[in-house]
This record gives structure tokens, C-alpha cells and sequence, in this order.
């Protein structure tokens, strides 16, 4: 069998030009665009207008809100089960009832995802889901978190409710919040860590994988070593929640909550680092209020002291990856140092993070145009933001399970490592589904949404204005002009321009065939897939 | 294939443990010369019994008056059994199957039967069992840890360094399934595609190579419309290539062999694809149900069990008919693989509870099948803490065999598979395309044992044809090494090297000289 090259040009240049100062001047069409493709799944016509002409520090006061927006409300149906608990199946119930209650526990899985998927949906400015989601794939949870076992949805929804409460703050306070949040500890097993035998298990991702790395990424100095998982272990002991219905030692009318077990605290003095020192406690000291205060928030305290620009460095990347370019290269700790230092001058302080970012001139350099690859939800979603139709109304849970095959099972990533991401969202599976679910929800428009959908734009009637913004709407980068000749051929379907606005107005259908051919034909291109 | 950078990649890891140069002097340039996996055209086909095959009622072990004891229920009686030379088949294999079924399969020589196939310290779930054999990983005490990688996944991606930019020209592995099995999957995607209908594939990836050129820019917006470019075009020619296969084969196969079930009909779209020309090296099939806490058996002998043994000795049998009459029936090794097998006693209920080791077919042309029974009959006195039959031969020595003697891995392949060294049991015959043989090593391919049967002290011989790094050690029957005789660089010329081995036993003697093992099988008896 013979192997197929197909692309042998694979040189990365790295991002040369670092300049974080301030992008004053007003945001044009493009910058517009480009702004908000980022900041969320995709806008919508009137959104982009909504921005052009504004600087990007307007603009981002009025994309990233002020945090005062109400968290979303639950559906009634939720309502019913979070507040709800039920056994814990694993606790040698008959294999029915084990089964009964898994399947209770997916359905409300379920349910939340599809809320979740909603509020993604539905999100208007501010956008919250977007940064709600890019926390979310640090703190990786698993819902199949064991091979046998499934955190109970409720845990899921706090967790969900937590990170959305806290997108714009410390990134200590996050660390701190989430350390005690009753899936995490479920997760990361400390639900099951107590003086005697403290589990190394969440310490160790604490590190690794949710604040600092292994190594530091500018100098490659190691962040820490085995005795320091160890000792910050120690510190964590003692929690746990609420979980189960009939759990041994849980408080009453407390469901989902967090508690502490002072018997299961080691109260011995822990030392991490050089400097990082938690001194021993007494029994009166020995609750939950005074633990919580010395141990959990003096740990933090400890890690982003000890290995603050490790830390800084470490989310700086992968906001970098996350919102910027997903493959920056070696040269590229120049970005990353900069923001660090700034992230870390401004006391991890993600919204001032995102607001220096996002505003900065380098934000808006010609190199991050149209350079990320669409994640699911970018796809997916960014679908039914460009044309306002609603898959789940049409067929309930359809988003959800596309989300699935598309291989981002949201609180399911693959390992607590959280997904791969970048390029490992395409490949011979996943790109004819991408085309094959566009082409569906393209079928199910019918022509006057279609025509509906064009006359969103300004200036529709003239033909080449519409073109032009419709090709900026749909793809991220601007195209030759033998494509832009072959797409305006396709979306005049034989009108003139001349009687393009006398037939637009009269929703003429050949007006919509020549759109619908044209949107068929973007969602066939490369450049679709990206953002 | 890319044959000159293969060699560089490999001559350079082989490099590393041996010599220097100069011994090299006045030799020609070495070559590596084990097979090229791209090129051969074997095919595997590896057909999963999912949920747990009962293998002491497949193979029944009908002369151990311990199974009727601890089976009251559901053992099947000699006289319900087919007697195939000395071991006793469920009748479902044999009965009601053309061609005399496994039966005629196993007097051939075309179907081995290798037994006590399973793991150290199984697990019970389905499916993290399931994980275990598809992965090629046993975490052991590690069992939360979530297996993503599969081991021909993580063999393909080995031998494909350019992988998705550089890509077969046809699927490497389908899963005739909606997705793709943890088998194929690894860091650098999925090593393979899914269908369940070559139509349906079609239509799914036909016309997506982009009508837009690619970019010739260098900056991060080309490169990544370039990737995109390059998947959408992989997508359809894979979508035209199973789609001309499958039509050219379906005018080729003989369609009238095959039964009305869907595993027959998966053999058959199977055997259409191979036909058709489709240079896919492995094909994998689940078939699901064989989960029998109860009623696995009614009072007549019959029951859910029978009807799905008879379903796979069905297709199994109508495939290799089809393979045979079209003239491609030595490309052919099959296997079937169970995630567990069951409860040596049955569980009260007409079933059986989930279990451990259990028995494996492999099958193909019987030039490169060893046929017959492999291993020690089930030992029913010596349960393990659970009542399971316990495991002789990790069944990740099976998957070596299919590794380095179907699909062209080196033993140093097979380590960074598996993450250790296993030592193929020689259920199979080396099948591989003429550049290894006219370059082999060791003369004739040959290593002689003598004397055999010997007393525990004897030679191993073997004639060196080009200097070589050579790894000479003794494995014992479950391929766990028993000694390493020597690991060191010889001269080319003719070896008699002594050995000493201290018990009683069969064991199976590997010299591999650059990356090419050679096994023979000896009997110590003093």
C-alpha cells in the first residue's frame, strides 16, 4: 500500500511581535469580527454591528459584562432533582436498583448538558458560557469519573455554577473554591482522604495540571517535588460532601454540600517548598470555618506565593492556546512572560488578564486572523448563533449528541488531563459529520428564513455589499478574488445585479436558492472551520 | 511506502544498542530487512465475542468428571458434544454449519485453538476488561486509570511518524461498526475509519476534497487551512476507495455462501472489500450477547449460547469458503477475542457468572496456522480465589504473533506496543513478503535445538549469514522469559551455543538477530 503525502509544508513561524500596549483606535469590520469570534462561539449579524466602531476596551466592557448579570435559572425539571439525593449505587444495592439509580443519574446528566448547551445558545452580551467553558477544561470533572462509578448530576450543576460565578476572578480564589467543590473532591478522590492515609491523588493534579505544571515553562525549573505533594495532602484532609442519600456521617438537610471531619484532619504542621509553612492546630482550632481559612486558603496562599510566576506562566499559556493561537511555539514565552507578569502584578485577576489581552495590539495582529481550529462548541453552536434556529427545538437533546460524536462530551473529557484540543478536533471521522450536520441544519431553513437570515446584514439590497459581508460573516479570513468570483456566481444564481434588490424585497426564490447554495458551499470550504 | 525513511528510523534504534562503526567495515551498508508492513498484503481479522465467551462450554472438557460436578446445570454431556480428533466442540460449532464448520476447520489444520488465554489479576467488569484486551494494557493495581490508546493504534502510529500528514492510501484498519474500537486509537488520532455500509460511508465523505487549493503560505492561518484541506481530501478518497472496493468485490465474492445473520453479512462485506482490492490490513467485528447470567442453556441443549456460537462458526466457515474459492485465503488470520470467559461453576440460574482466562480461536490457510490445541486443557482442581479458571498465556502473546509475524513488527516494536516483551507461543507461521526472506539472517530461517528432547543441556544451533546484534534467550510455554543466553554482537559463521535448564517442561528458545526473531520449541524431560 502506498502512503499518501498530502501536505508537506509544516513550518510553524512562531508569533514575532509581542505588543501588549493598548489597541486604542476603533474597531473595524474585520477587528470586530475577529474580536468577537474569540470572545465568543460566533456573533450574530447584529452583534457584529453591534461593536464595529467601538474600541476594544468598549467593546470588551460590553462583551465580558461587569459580573452583576444573574446566574441562569435551572429548568422546573431540574429543580425536581438538585436538591435531590440518591444512594449510592456502588454500596451493594441489588444489581436493579443499581441500575435504576445510573439511570437516573444519566438522565439528569443529560439534562444538564443540554440546560448548559442552551445557556451557550441562548447567551446574549455578556457573554458568560465562553469563559464559563474555558475553566471548565482545566477543572476537568468526569462524570464517568471511575470506571465504575458517576458523580451525582447536582455536584455537576454547583461546579457548573461556581466556575460561571467566579470567570472574572483570582485565579487563587478559583483554586481555592474548587479545591472544596463536592465533584472535585469526588473526583480527585480526597472525598476519601482523611490524617491517617491522606490522598496524594488531587494535590498532585492540583499542580500538575490545574495551576502550575511540572516544570516551569520559561525556565524548565521543577515546580515541585514528591514531599511536597505529600505535605500539601496533609493540609487537605478531612473533606467531604454530601453526595449520597443515607451516607454515613453526612449532616442532615445539607444535600451537596461540602463538610469537614475534624476527625479525619491530621492537625500536624505541613511544609512545602522553601518557605511554605502551615504551623499544627489545636482541637478548638480543629473546625471547619478555621481549616478552611488556615489550610485550604493558607495552601493556596503557600502556592501563589512560592511559584507565583509559575503559576502566572502556566494559565497565561493556556489562555494563550485557548483564545489566541492553540500551537504556540518555543519562541513565543516572550507573549507568555508579559502577561504573566501582568496576571501576576494584578493578583491573578483573570478579568484584568483577559481585559489586557484582548485590547492589546497583539491581540489584533494580522498572525491571529482565522488561525484556531473550531472546538465542537465553536462548530456547533456557532451553527445555530449565525442563523438563529434552535436544533434542540426541532429534535430535543440534538445539540448534546452531536456535541458527543464531534468527541467534546462536555464533563466528560477523556482523562483529567481534559481534551487534546487544536487539531485533534478534525480528522476523516469528525470532518464529514461537521459538513454532514451543517448540511443538515441547512435543510431544515426554509427559504424565508433563508432570505430573512441575509437581510440581517446592512445594505442587503445591493448585491456586492451583501456578498462581502457575507463572506466576512462566514469565513475569518479575506479570499482570492477568483474564490470571491466563483461564490458570487453561486449567490446570484443568474440575478443580475442590477434586479438583485427588487428581488431580495419579493423574497424571489431565486434569491433563496442562490443562498442556500452558497451557504452549502462555505460550509464545504476549509477556512469554515475555522475562526 | 516511504521505504528509505523506514530504514533510517529503524536502523537508527537498532543503532543504539550495539555497535560501532567500524565493525561495520567492509560489510555492506546492514539492512534492515523484516518485513514491510505496508507492503505485505496480509489481512487480519480479529472478531470480538463481547460479554464474556463461555469457553468450558465451547471447548468442553468432557473426560474432566470435575466440570459435570461443578456444572450441574448447564454441562453439556459427551454425548451432546462433537468429538474433533481428542477434544470435544460445542455441537453449535460443527452442526447445521457448511462445510463441516470448525470441525473441518480443526482437522485441516486450518484452526488452532489456544486455551487458558487471559491476564494477571483480571478484572471483572466487561468493560474495563474490554479496555484491558483492546488497549494491550493491564494496569494492574492502577485499574481507574481510563485506557485511550489501543495497541494496534498505538502500532500503526509507530510505524506512520508523518501520520495524519502523510497517510495509507487506503483505510489502515475499519471498524465494521458506528465507531471506531479502542483498538485503533492513539496520540495521533484514530488509526482507521468505521462503516457499517459502504453507501452510507460514501455518501458521508464523497466530493469533500475542497474545490479551493491549498495555501502556499507559511503563516498560522495557511498552515491550519492547509490541515483542514488535507483531512477533508483523506475523508473522500477513503469514502471512494472502500466504496470502489466494496462494488467491485460484491460482482467477485460468491454471495451465495453466506447465512442470513448480520455477522455473516459483515463477513461477507469483509470479503467483498478484500476482493475488491481494499489494502486495509485489519478488519474488526463485535458481536455482542454473550453475557449469560441465565438461560445461556435451555434443557435441550440449545439456547442463546448455541445460537451464537453457530452464528460465528457460521461466518467464520462461509468467509473462509469465499477466500478459498477467490483465491486469497492465505492472506486470511482470524481471530476471535472475549474480554473474559465465565464462572467455572454455573450460577444456579441456567448461566454463568463473569470469569477470567478462557480460550481463543485463531484461524487461517493452513500453510500459516499451526492448527491443533494450544496450551494445557482448563485446570478445574486449581480455581483461582474466585472459582475462575485460571490464565497460561498472557494474551498479549497472541497479539505479538500477529504483530511481528502478520503486520511486520520487530520485537522492538512489540515493547513499545505493549510497554514490555512477550514471546510469540508459534500459533502462526511468519507470512511475509519476499524482500525478508531473500535477506534473512539465519540461514534456511532455521534454529535448531539439540538434542530435543534433551535432559535440560543441549545446543542451540543456527547459522548466521551477516554479522548481527543477536538476543539469544529461553521463554517458558507462557512466554515469560526464563534466561537470557546471550545478548551480544557476532561475526557472521555457524553457532552452536550451550544452554542448561534446570526443570522439566516445554520451552520455546528466541534468537533474534537484528530485529528478526526466530523460535524453536524444545522438551526438557530428565
Amino acid at each position: 500500500m502506498k502512503l499518501l503525502n498530502l501536505l508537506k509544508n509544516n513550518n510553524y513561524p512562531s508569533i514575532l511581535a509581542g505588543d501588549l500596549s493598548e489597541f486604542t483606535g476603533k474597531m473595524n469590520k474585520k477587528q470586530a469580527q475577529h474580536f468577537l469570534r474569540r470572545l465568543t462561539f460566533h456573533p450574530t449579524p447584529e452583534q457584529i454591528n453591534q461593536i464595529i466602531g467601538k474600541t476594544p476596551a468598549e467593546a470588551f466592557d460590553i462583551v465580558f459584562g461587569d459580573g452583576t448579570n444573574p446566574a441562569p435559572q435551572p429548568t422546573n425539571s431540574m429543580n425536581n432533582w438538585l436538591n435531590k439525593l440518591e444512594e449510592n449505587p456502588l454500596d451493594d444495592l441489588p444489581l436493579d436498583i443499581r441500575f435504576q439509580i445510573e439511570g437516573i443519574q444519566k438522565a439528569h446528566y443529560n439534562e444538564l448538558l443540554d440546560w448548559w448547551l442552551a445557556q451557550m445558545k441562548n447567551s446574549t452580551f455578556p457573554e458568560v458560557e465562553k469563559f464559563t467553558l474555558f475553566l471548565s477544561t482545566i477543572w476537568s470533572i468526569e462524570f464517568t469519573y471511575d470506571t465504575e462509578a458517576l458523580i451525582p448530576a447536582p455536584l455537576l450543576y454547583r461546579n457548573n455554577a461556581t466556575l460561571r460565578k467566579l470567570r472574572f476572578s483570582s485565579y487563587k480564589d478559583i483554586a481555592s473554591a474548587i479545591t472544596l467543590d463536592g465533584a472535585m473532591l469526588l473526583y480527585q478522590s480526597l472525598f476519601y482522604s482523611g490524617g491517617s492515609a491522606p490522598n496524594e491523588n488531587y494535590m498532585r493534579e492540583l499542580m500538575e495540571l490545574f495551576t502550575m505544571g511540572i516544570g516551569d515553562l520559561d525556565t524548565g525549573a521543577g515546580n515541585y517535588t514528591e514531599a511536597d505533594i505529600r505535605e500539601g495532602s496533609k493540609a487537605l484532609t478531612g473533606w467531604r460532601t454530601v453526595a449520597y442519600l443515607g451516607q454515613p456521617g453526612a449532616p442532615a438537610n445539607k444535600p451537596f454540600e461540602t463538610f469537614f471531619v475534624r476527625d479525619l484532619h491530621d492537625k500536624g504542621s505541613k511544609k512545602l517548598f522553601q518557605f511554605g509553612q502551615i504551623d499544627p492546630i489545636t482541637d478548638d482550632e480543629n473546625t471547619q470555618d478555621l481549616v478552611k481559612a488556615k489550610e485550604v486558603d493558607g495552601l493556596m496562599d503557600i502556592l501563589f506565593t512560592e511559584r507565583g510566576m509559575s503559576i502566572a506562566r502556566f494559565i497565561s499559556d493556556k489562555i494563550l492556546r485557548y483564545f489566541c493561537y492553540s500551537n504556540p511555539t518555543g519562541s513565543d514565552i516572550n507573549v507568555i512572560n508579559q502577561l504573566a507578569q501582568y496576571f501576576y502584578d494584578n493578583n491573578f485577576e483573570l478579568g484584568k488578564l483577559y481585559k489586557k489581552l484582548f485590547t492589546s495590539n497583539f491581540f489584533f495582529s494580522e498572525e491571529l486572523y482565522g488561525c484556531q481550529i473550531k472546538t465542537p462548541p465553536e462548530f456547533l453552536i456557532g451553527l445555530q448563533k449565525m442563523f438563529g434556529k434552535d436544533l434542540d427545538k426541532v429534535q430535543s437533546g440534538k445539540t448534546r449528541k452531536m456535541m458527543n460524536t464531534l468527541e467534546q462530551v462536555l464533563y466528560d473529557p477523556p482523562n483529567v488531563g481534559s481534551w487534546k484540543a487544536y487539531r485533534t478536533w478534525i480528522n476523516t471521522n469528525t470532518y464529514p459529520l461537521r459538513v454532514q450536520y451543517a448540511n443538515e441544519y441547512l435543510e431544515i431553513l426554509t427559504d424565508n428564513e433563508l432570505i430573512d437570515f441575509a437581510k440581517k446584514f446592512e445594505d442587503y439590497s445591493n448585491f456586492e455589499n451583501l456578498f462581502d459581508n457575507l463572506i466576512s460573516y462566514f469565513l475569518p479570513v479575506e479570499i482570492s478574488t477568483e474564490r470571491q468570483s466563483e461564490y458570487k456566481t453561486i449567490l446570484a444564481n443568474g440575478i443580475s445585479t442590477a434586479d438583485w434588490a427588487t428581488a431580495i424585497e419579493s423574497n424571489d426564490i431565486k434569491v433563496a436558492q442562490g443562498l442556500r447554495n452558497f451557504v452549502k458551499r462555505m460550509f464545504a470550504t476549509p477556512d469554515f472551520q475555522l475562526c | 511506502m516511504n521505504r528509505r525513511r523506514f530504514i533510517q528510523t529503524t536502523a537508527a534504534v537498532g543503532a543504539g544498542i550495539t555497535l560501532t562503526p567500524k565493525l561495520l567495515k567492509g560489510f555492506d551498508e546492514p539492512q534492515i530487512v523484516q518485513d514491510d508492513f505496508l507492503e505485505n498484503d496480509n489481512v487480519v481479522i480479529i472478531l470480538e465475542l463481547f460479554g464474556g465467551n463461555d469457553g468450558l462450554n465451547t471447548i468442553i472438557p468432557a473426560e474432566d468428571s470435575e466440570y459435570y460436578k461443578i456444572r450441574p446445570n448447564i454441562g453439556i454431556p459427551v454425548e451432546e458434544a462433537v468429538k474433533v480428533n481428542d477434544i470435544y466442540m460445542n455441537k453449535a460449532l460443527v452442526e447445521d454449519v457448511s462445510n463441516g464448520g470448525m470441525k473441518r476447520m480443526f482437522e485441516d489444520g486450518r484452526l488452532a485453538i489456544v486455551e487458558g488465554i487471559g491476564y494477571d489479576q483480571p478484572n471483572l467488569s466487561h468493560f474495563r476488561s474490554e479496555d484491558i484486551w483492546l488497549s494491550g494494557i493491564n494496569p494492574k493495581s492502577n485499574n481507574n486509570k481510563k485506557l485511550l490508546e489501543g495497541w494496534l493504534g498505538r502500532y500503526f502510529a509507530h510505524k506512520l511518524p508523518n501520520y495524519p500528514m502523510e497517510i495509507p492510501e487506503h483505510p489502515i484498519s475499519i471498524s465494521i461498526d458506528g465507531a471506531i474500537s479502542l483498538m485503533f486509537k492513539s496520540e495521533k488520532g484514530d488509526m482507521g475509519v468505521a462503516l457499517t455500509d459502504p453507501d452510507e460511508f460514501y455518501k458521508l465523505g464523497a466530493g469533500l476534497t475542497p474545490k479551493e487549493d491549498l495555501l502556499t503560505g507559511k503563516n498560522y492561518y495557511d498552515n491550519e487551512y492547509n490541515f483542514v484541506h488535507t483531512i477533508a481530501r483523506q475523508s473522500d478518497l477513503y469514502s471512494q476507495a472502500v466504496k470502489a472496493a466494496y462494488d467491485k468485490g460484491m460482482t467477485i465474492i460468491n454471495g451465495d455462501l453466506y447465512s442470513d445473520s448480520n455477522l455473516s453479512k459483515k463477513f461477507k462485506m469483509i470479503s467483498a472489500l478484500i476482493a475488491g482490492g481494499l489494502k486495509t490490513k485489519v478488519f474488526f467485528v463485535k458481536l455482542s450477547n454473550f453475557d449469560f447470567h441465565a438461560q445461556q442453556m435451555n434443557t435441550a441443549f440449545t439456547g442463546q449460547h448455541f445460537v451464537l456460537l453457530n452464528e460465528t462458526a457460521k461466518a467464520i466457515s462461509e468467509f473462509m469458503q469465499d477466500a478459498l474459492e477467490n483465491g486469497y485465503s492465505e492472506r486470511i488470520t482470524g481471530m476471535t477475542i472475549s474480554e473474559f470467559g465465565r464462572r467455572a461453576y454455573d450460577n444456579g440460574s441456567r448461566g454463568t457468572d463473569h470469569g477470567a482466562a478462557s480460550m481463543q480461536f485463531i484461524w487461517g490457510h493452513d500453510k500459516f496456522v499451526n492448527g491443533g490445541y494450544w496450551n494445557n486443557r482448563p485446570n478445574l482442581n486449581d480455581l483461582d480465589q474466585y472459582g475462575n479458571v485460571k490464565f497460561q498465556t498472557d494474551y498479549r502473546v497472541i497479539f505479538t504473533e500477529i504483530l511481528e509475524k502478520r503486520l511486520g513488527a520487530t520485537p522492538e516494536d512489540v515493547i513499545k506496543v505493549f510497554g514490555e516483551s512477550f514471546l510469540p507461543l508459534n500459533v502462526l507461521e511468519r507470512r511475509v513478503n519476499s524482500i525478508f526472506n531473500q535477506n534473512a539472517q539465519i540461514a534456511n530461517g532455521k534454529i535448531l535445538v539439540s538434542p530435543n528432547p534433551n535432559s535440560g543441556v543441549g545446543k542451540i544451533r543456527f547459522e548466521l549469514k551477516k554479522p548481527a546484534f543477536v538476543d539469544i534467550t529461553i521463554f517458558n510455554l507462557n512466554g515469560k522469559v526464563n534466561q537470557v543466553i546471550q545478548r551480544s554482537y557476532l561475526f557472521e559463521g555457524y553457532y552452536k551455543i550451550p544452554f542448561n535448564v534446570n526443570s522439566n517442561g516445554t520451552y520455546i528458545v528466541s534468537v533474534i538477530a537484528d530485529n528478526n526473531r526466530f523460535t524453536e520449541k524444545f522438551t526438557v524431560f530428565k
